[in-house]
């Protein structure tokens, strides 16, 4: 689970605000309905409250995918009825129906598990999962496939999760029926996030103080999460060699876990040699006292046991606590 | 085992540092085995990647004291 900041009010026509997207220009959210007749488009604090600003005009459109384009200017929202983008005016939040953006893209590889967006060179770019567990970029102009950018080893389809931009190299995957977030660095292709958030009915990353909001499916309220995982559980720490020798140098190690079992990264673990009862103070020690996870969430430090004042029964107990 | 014969104890309360250069990663252990006033600050030490560490001996606060050799040891294995 990734670590939650806070829960905020209840948004106060969820209803209407099934799709979030963050808007860096105005640090402020976008949300809109996926299906409902009324697709009007809002601004969505960070406290819940919703402000109209605009309607895919015609009232006729099912708009299905967003992206905010170019970072900052302009949002796209895709009309799954006329098969065209439209570009969102970034002031009257109005549906631009004089400027579609056409697509050489199969129509049948348009649906709710795709995003797209503009590279800085202009060209529009558009990825997809599939049910093959891979995930395939292409040019929205042509249509033309750039091949596949990530392909998940194992684990639920990617047709069962939308994609979503998250800045950098960075894509996300998130399924609302588990909860479930896995973040690609397209370019190293290396899976850097696999966690998970309450389920959510709506959820949108903002990339400047790189948080996600979701929409809390139990009861519409808005939670705040980090991007990063909630420590859960520590494991016992492991010594190697282990020899229980009076002067020998042992090296300790855990795997600090979040609440799914994530491996958590770079979190600070406190060591500790404590006292067992009945057997007087520590006295072996630790250095360093204090070590960082690494990607693998192992943090470890060397113990060196007592030497000279270890005596027959001496049992001494080392401690790892996250310090978050 | 190495030894470190501090021939003079300086003058009373006085603060030194001790530095011992061995292997890297090694527990070193730290005793007064001659003269015995005086005070190192640990009994442990870890050597760092270079295989250095470093102790801090005060010598005794007593008057008397002041001329006393001591010895310290440092044991690894």
């Amino acid at each position: 689970m990734l670590r939650l900041v806070y829960t905020g009010t209840k948004v106060t026509d969820s209803q209407a605000t099934s799709q979030l997207i963050y808007m860096p220009s105005i640090d402020v959210f976008h949300g809109y309905n996926l299906t409902s007749e009324l697709d009007i488009i809002r601004k969505v604090y960070r406290d819940g409250t919703l402000i109209e600003m605009g309607t895919n005009g015609a009232n006729a459109e099912q708009m299905h995918h967003a992206a905010s384009v170019d970072a900052d200017t302009e949002l796209y929202l895709w009309s799954d009825t006329r098969v065209k983008a439209y570009a969102i005016h970034p002031i009257t939040w109005t549906f631009d129906l004089n400027r579609p953006l056409t697509t050489g893209i199969a129509t049948g590889d348009w649906s709710n598990d795709s995003v797209f967006w503009r590279e800085p060179d202009g060209t529009h770019k558009y990825i997809k999962g599939f049910s093959a567990k891979n995930a395939r970029q292409f040019d929205v102009i042509t249509g033309a496939s750039d091949g596949d950018f990530a392909v998940f080893p194992s684990g639920p389809d990617l047709q069962d999760f939308a994609p979503m931009l998250m800045g950098g190299n960075n894509i996300g995957f998130v399924a609302s029926n588990t909860g479930r977030i896995r973040v690609w660095d397209w370019v190293t292709k290396v899976l850097v996030l696999d966690s998970y958030v309450t389920l959510f009915s709506a959820i949108a990353f903002d990339f400047v103080h790189r948080n996600f909001l979701t929409i809390r499916a139990s009861d519409d309220r808005l939670q705040l999460w980090e991007e990063n995982v909630e420590p859960a559980a520590v494991s016992n720490p492991v010594a190697s060699p282990g020899s229980s020798l009076r002067y020998t140098a042992e090296t300790m190690s855990v795997i600090v876990t979040g609440a799914d079992g994530e491996l958590v990264p770079d979190v600070l673990v406190d060591w500790t040699v404590v006292e067992n009862p009945g057997l007087g103070p520590a006295k072996g020690i630790v250095s360093p006292a204090q070590s960082k996870t690494n990607g693998l969430g192992v943090a470890t430090t060397t113990y060196c046991p007592p030497g000279l004042d270890w005596m027959i029964g001496d049992d001494e107990l080392i401690t790892a606590t996250v310090l978050v | 085992m190495a030894q470190l014969n501090l021939q003079k104890q300086p003058t009373i309360n006085d603060g030194m540092q001790i530095t011992y250069i061995g292997a890297a990663g090694v527990c070193t252990y730290w005793e007064i085995v001659a003269g015995g006033v005086g005070s190192l600050s640990d009994v442990i030490l870890l050597t760092d990647g270079d295989g250095v560490t470093t102790n801090q001996y005060t010598s005794s606060v007593t008057p008397g004291d002041v001329g006393t050799a001591v010895t310290i040891k440092v044991t690894t294995i």
